[in-house]
Formats: C-alpha cells, structure tokens, sequence
C-alpha cells in the first residue's frame, strides 16, 4: 500500500507533466535554475562548517536546520496545492490502514523537488560534520522533522488554509515574506552591525565580534524540533555519546509527537466535514436585509453614486480589490515594494533610481507604472469566469474598460499618495515628491493605455485558486511573457516625454515645472483616450475569443 | 411576432460539430424546454445565442435585434442563467444583484427597489449581507436568478437552473419562472430531469448530435410518438441500450 501510494503521487506528477509541455519545461527551469543555487548554498555551509570556529559551526548548524524547517513549514501557507493531488480525503474510501497512510505519504513526500533542495543542506551537514552513525542519526531525525512537520502542517490546517477569511490573511502573507528576505539581504549589505553579518558564510564569522556568534541562535533553538536534531549532529563531532544520545532521545520525542499530532489531524481530515468558513454558519444569518444595506450596497459611496455600467464595475472592482485573496495579494505587492523601496532608500541613504534630487519625484510615477503591470495588463482574465456575465450584458467594450480602469485609477493614486507623504515626511524633499505626485496621472494615462491594448490582444486566464495565491495558469506561457517584455519597453519609451516632463525643469530652472507637469497629463490622457477606443473595437470584435482564452 | 428566433446556427470544435444547424422559433409567453443527452450541444446552443460563443453560421433574433450585428441591444433583452454559475464571488447577495441591474442600465433606485423584492421573494433576503462565496448551491442558483431577470428580459436562458437545488428552492424558482412567463416573456431552459421539463414546458425540443430532432408540446410528441410520457420519448429518439443479463455477473458475488 505504501508503494501504492508513492506510485500515485509519482503518476500524478508525471501526469501533470505529460499533459503540458510548459509544466515540462518549468519542472525543467526549476530544476536548472534552483537545484544550482541550492547545491551553492548548501556547499557554502558545508565548506562553512569545515572553516569556521567550532562555535560559529554550531551556529550556523542550528541556524540552517531550523530555516529549512521553517520554510518547510511556511509552504502550505502559501500554497496549500504543493499536496494537491495527493489529498487524504480522497483515501478515505479505500481500505487503507493508518500507519499505512502515514507511512505513504511521508515516503510521496519524500520524492519531491522542496525534499531534493532541503536535502542538500542535510548532506551538507553530514559531510561538514564527520559522516559517523550519531551525526547520521541527528540529520536524518532533522529531515525527518522537515517531513513530518510539513505533512502534520498541512493536514492539521487544511481546512483552516483553505478557509477564505485565513486565505484572506494569507494573502499579506507572501509579499511581506518576500520584502522581509529583500530587507533582509538590503540590512546584511548595508552593515549594520560593523561587523561581518554577510560574510559568515565566506569565514570571517570566527572572531568573537561575530554577530552570528554573539547572538547565539543555538541558545534557543534547541529547544525546538529542529533544534534537538542540531543538537544530536553537534554533540556528536564534540564526541560526547551520552549528549547526543540524550539529545537524540528528546528529538525523537518531538518527532514521535509530530507524528501523533499529524495522524489525529489525519483522521479528522478523511472524516471531518469540510472548511467552515467556506459554509453558512448560525451566526452569519444574523444581518437581515436592513444590514445588507448598511454594509453592501449603501456602505459605499461610490456605490450610491453608482449610474452607469462604467460605475457600476468600478464599485464591483473597488470592493474585489480589497475582498479577492489574488487581488489584495497583488496590491499588497505593490504598496509593500513601494515601502521596501522607500525603506531601503533611508537604509542606504538613496534607492539608486535617477538623479539623487529627483528620486522622489521618479519613484511615485515609478510605483504607478509597477502597480499597472500585474493587472493592468491583462484586465479581463483578472475577471475570472465571471467576465462571461459582462459579455452577457448589454455593455459597450470602452464602458467596461473604463469601468476597471478607473477601480485601477483610484486604487493606484490613493496608494501612490501614501506613499508620497511618507516620502516627503522621511526625505523632506516635499517639492520633488509633489512633482512625483503629479506626474502620476500622466503615468497612469499611458501604462493604461498599453495595458488596455494588452488585455485585449493577449489575455490570460488567471487561475481561480485563492488556495494558491502564486498559482499560475499553464496558458500563461512564453508568449505572454515575451509579449509582456514587447510592452514593457513600449511603455517605456512613451514615458519618455513624462520622464522628460519631470527632469527638465531640473537644468532649465524648475518654475517650469509649472508648465511641463500639465502637458504631459495632457499628453497622458490622450494616450489613453485613443487607446481606450482602439482596445474597445478590439475587445467588441473579439469578445467571445477574449472570453474563452481567459476562462480559467 | 417570435421573441427569439435562431437560424441555421452551427458550431464546430475541432473536426466535431457540436452544432450542426439549429433552427428554433419561440412566441412570447412560452415555457420551452431544451433536452437531450450530455454533449448533445445544448449548452452550446445556449452560449451562442447569448453572445458567449461565436457561431461558425446562423443568425440569432432577440426581439428582432440581431444578436451578433447589435449586441448590446439585443442582449438588453435577455436573461442568462448559466450552467457553470460564474459569479462574482466576493460580492454580497445585495451587492450582485445591484450590479446586474446597474449593467442593464436601470436607474438606481429602480435597482433598489426590484433587487430588494427579489431577494424578499427568493428567501434571500436574511443572507443579502452575506457573500456568495459562503452560500449554499441553492442559494447560488437563487441570486443567479434574481440578477438574470432583474431587468425583465423579454427572452431567458436557464441552463440546469434545478441541479442541485434542494425542492423548496426549486418550488421557489418555479414559481418566479411562471411568473417571467406569465409576464409575456420567453423562457429557454435545458435539463436532465424529463420529470422537471414536462411539469414545466409549454413546449419541448429535443436535441440530439447537434441537431433538433423534434419538438412540439409534450402531448403532442407523445400522441405522435405513442408513448406515454418524456422520459419515454427521449429514451426512444436518442435510443438506449440494455445491459443483458451476463454482463458484469461477478457483481452478484460479495467481493468482501
């Protein structure tokens, strides 16, 4: 049963890949792009373990086995389908022992691309620290903690993850990650210590200044599951038998609640019933009609505005920007990068974009131009399936467009100006960031314009899985990458005139600002004037085609 | 004059005609149910006459409009129920139907008032405040309704408006249908449950390998076809066979 199992997920995989060459060619990319860099690492520490101080050793042994553990761990955060496929519940009808199950989908998990990579740096430490039995032992009760540990996750907060309100708060979870490792990599580079905090890798944590060293991760780690095996492998090439032995005890103490806790969760997913938050409640019938008014349809202002078509989906964008996992995690990316950026400016007093006098003043159109790439670009598969219903209705193609638009607008210029106040606030450069605030619109005008003609020309469907937040489509190919690259550049030499609007005044005296700024709002929503009604005509020819490239 | 009137529309995928000529003509007032076998091309039928899927030839009227010359007037006057229910899942039920109605163009408080009588009358109007994506199947089906014919449609399409909607949804539904009817338009709707469509139709069509093989009332077709009642009449015209008593015989064996 257990080969059963691994065969499954094996023919799974394998089905998924024969089905779609693009799935082929990114298991290859992946393979040829990650496998390298996880192969350099994990011989850095290797060759870290072996030339560092014993201490600084068994520092950066902790902290190795507990990152690749906690990542582990944060992968179903992110996306629950990493195991999609090889789902208990689907199990559940066949006369499948416990352990077997246990036993199977450890084994399944075993085989995978995340395993390979995080079994690098578990080889890394076998070869750094003297491959004898104990230190065998220690890194195999660390990879087995991996393993458990992610399969326990996953199936302890399957339904809790799939739940819309967690997947809700999921969704801030990605880009922060992303801009914590940015800022992270940023602080080690700017030095904050005034030591070496970058180059523990390459040797020179030995010294008793090390940060590495003087923090001591080991301190706290150890209690932790990771931590214990670390321990196990630590004492080992100390040579002291009894320490290991009885750190290997505690380990697999750990590991033996692991899997207790996982096979309770495992029982309760193949016979529990489904996500809660996903089901009407007792509570949620609560709110009557009078609420609905309150909070829905009268809530909003724009929506007791509402008069036209245009309008009307706007409202609807306005609500999804913030309602739709997929779409509040795109925003999150935009307005989170924009503080990064900012943030990373004050660290390393500029950001590098531009004269250093005029970087406040490029960074907000910057951030407009950045915003619109994601779902300005491909503004009908944002729409889902549903966008079959705005075909349905009795809608000219410019209404729906302006209609998305101006969500996209208001959005984008409401975070853009945020971001501006903290910037003059944190610069004191008020002027230039008041410049960046109003070329804004004239940046707006053009990313829209081409991003209009891109949604109607090339549109893709974006997968419907607020589960998955990363997920792609396997439509989403080549072509549409290399087409994004084709606007990119045509965007940005339309800028070039807004860009010019900004710069100039700064050598010709910068009262001209006064009248550049207005030209090239003028010379941006002409822009998109003509483009609107090109993508209009376009998108009325082929809605239908539109429609079905980007159906989910 | 007929509300809806579809001429010679066909559709290919591939080598396969999934359509392969459909003429059909409906008065207004009329209940007409659309059935036949998975992959008979019903739901195809239905995408192309609402502007969701470009016909390879054929002509579809909507009061008059052609639906593919001018669609936007023409799809002023129908109602789409869709077999996949794709909607905007993180609207509100109250939110969903303001939204049809502010894309038919109805005045706002027009929307108001009809989307607050719909969900009164489709038992929505406790969970109006709720999003769709925490409703029931039943309720998806309901809302779905409510925002299809918020703009009395003079022609709608239901396709599988009853599948797994529990019985008193559908009485429900049913009762809102007879009214859209009664109320002088034409309703087009596809379902498996013969039971369902002959309780329902004023008229039946059958569809079968892209092609309307009869239609007519359900007495009619079934005097003329000699049997008693839908159920029958669609077993003889799309033609089913029997298991014979040998095959799977190792069934009456307990495999435990």
């Amino acid at each position: 049963m257990v080969g059963r199992i691994v065969w499954l997920k094996w023919r799974l995989a394998a089905g998924a890949v024969a089905r779609d060459w693009r799935r082929a060619l990114a298991l290859v990319l992946a393979l040829v792009g990650l496998l390298p860099i996880a192969l350099l690492l994990a011989i850095g520490t290797l060759v870290a373990y072996r030339r560092l101080s014993p201490d600084a050793a068994r520092e950066l042994l902790f902290t190795v086995f507990f990152t690749v553990w906690v990542l582990w761990l944060l992968l179903p955060a992110m996306a629950v389908s990493l195991t999609e496929g090889l789902s208990p519940a689907r199990l559940a009808v066949y006369p499948v022992a416990g352990w077997e199950l246990l036993t199977g989908l450890l084994a399944a998990s075993a085989f995978g691309l995340p395993t390979l990579l995080g079994g690098l740096f578990f080889l890394a430490a076998l070869a750094g620290f003297g491959a004898g039995p104990l230190v065998w032992l220690g890194v195999l009760l660390g990879l087995a903690h991996v393993l458990v540990g992610n399969q326990a996750l996953v199936t302890l907060a399957s339904g809790f993850l799939r739940n819309r309100r967690t997947r809700d708060l999921v969704a801030l979870l990605v880009p922060v990650v992303a801009a914590s490792l940015w800022l992270m990599v940023r602080f080690a580079e700017a030095d904050p210590f005034g030591g070496a905090a970058g180059g523990a890798a390459a040797g020179d944590a030995q010294g008793p200044g090390s940060p590495l060293l003087s923090l001591g991760p080991s301190r706290f780690l150890q209690f932790t599951p990771p931590g214990t095996a670390a321990r196990v492998v630590e004492r080992a090439a100390a040579a002291d038998v009894p320490g290991a032995l009885a750190w290997a005890l505690a380990s697999a103490a750990f590991l033996a609640a692991s899997v207790a806790l996982w096979r309770m969760a495992l029982r309760r997913a193949m016979t529990g019933s489904p996500a809660s938050g996903d089901q009407p409640g007792p509570g949620s019938r609560r709110r009557g009609l009078l609420g609905a008014r309150t909070r829905g349809v009268g809530g909003s202002v724009i929506a007791r505005g509402v008069g036209g078509p245009a309008l009307a989906l706007a409202a609807k964008d306005l609500r999804y920007a913030w309602r739709a996992p997929r779409l509040r995690a795109a925003w999150a990316s935009a307005v989170v990068t924009s503080l990064v950026l900012v943030a990373a400016g004050l660290v390393r007093g500029r950001v590098g974009l531009g004269p250093r006098e005029l970087e406040p003043a490029l960074l907000l159109p910057t951030v407009v131009l950045f915003g619109t790439l994601n779902v300005g670009f491909n503004a009908f598969g944002w729409e889902g399936h549903p966008l079959a219903q705005l075909l349905a209705a009795p809608v000219h193609a410019r209404e729906l467009l302006l209609g998305k638009h101006l969500a996209l607008g208001a959005v984008l210029l409401a975070g853009v100006a945020g971001v501006g106040a903290i910037l003059a606030a944190v610069t004191g450069r008020v002027e230039e960031s008041l410049v960046g605030l109003a070329a804004a619109p004239a940046t707006l005008g053009v990313a829209l314009a081409v991003g209009g003609l891109c949604s109607a020309l090339l549109p893709y469907p974006v997968p419907d899985d607020d589960a998955n937040l990363l997920a792609t489509s396997e439509r989403q190919g080549c072509t549409v990458a290399l087409f994004q690259l084709a606007a990119f550049a045509v965007v940005s030499v339309l800028l070039v005139p807004v860009a010019a609007a900004v710069a100039w005044p700064l050598f010709a005296g910068r009262a001209w600002w006064a009248l550049t700024l207005p030209l090239a709002t003028g010379y941006g929503l002409a822009a998109y004037a003509v483009a609107l009604l090109l993508a209009a005509a376009l998108f009325e020819r082929r809605g239908p085609e539109i429609l079905a490239a980007t159906r989910p | 004059m007929p509300v809806l009137q579809i001429h010679g529309l066909a559709k290919r995928f591939g080598g396969k005609a999934a359509v392969a000529g459909i003429d059909l003509e409906i008065e207004p007032g009329v209940f007409y149910g659309l059935v036949g076998p998975n992959g008979a091309g019903k739901t195809t039928t239905i995408r192309m006459s609402v502007g969701m899927l470009r016909p390879d030839a054929g002509r579809v009227l909507v009061d008059g409009v052609d639906l593919w010359r001018d669609p936007v007037r023409a799809k002023a006057r129908l109602g789409v129920l869709p077999d996949t229910l794709n909607l905007y899942e993180r609207l509100t039920g109250a939110e969903y139907v303001d939204f049809a109605g502010h894309m038919q163009r109805l005045p706002g408080p027009e929307v108001a008032r009809r989307r607050d009588e719909l969900l009164g009358v489709l038992g929505l109007e406790r969970d109006a405040g709720r999003l769709i994506a925490d409703y029931s199947q039943g309720m998806r089906k309901k809302v779905a309704l409510a925002a299809a014919i918020i703009h009395s449609p003079r022609v709608l399409f239901l396709d599988e408006p009853f599948e797994s909607v529990d019985p008193i949804s559908a009485r429900t539904m049913s009762e809102v249908l007879r009214r859209v009817v009664a109320g002088g338009a034409a309703v087009v709707m596809t379902s498996h449950v013969m039971a369902l469509v002959e309780r329902t139709s004023d008229l039946v069509g059958v569809i079968h390998e892209g092609r309307l093989v009869t239609q007519g009332s359900v007495e009619g077709l079934c005097r003329r076809h000699g049997v008693a009642d839908l159920d029958e009449l669609f077993y003889r015209l799309i033609g089913v066979e029997s298991l014979a008593a040998s095959d799977l015989a190792w069934l009456a064996a307990s495999s435990g």
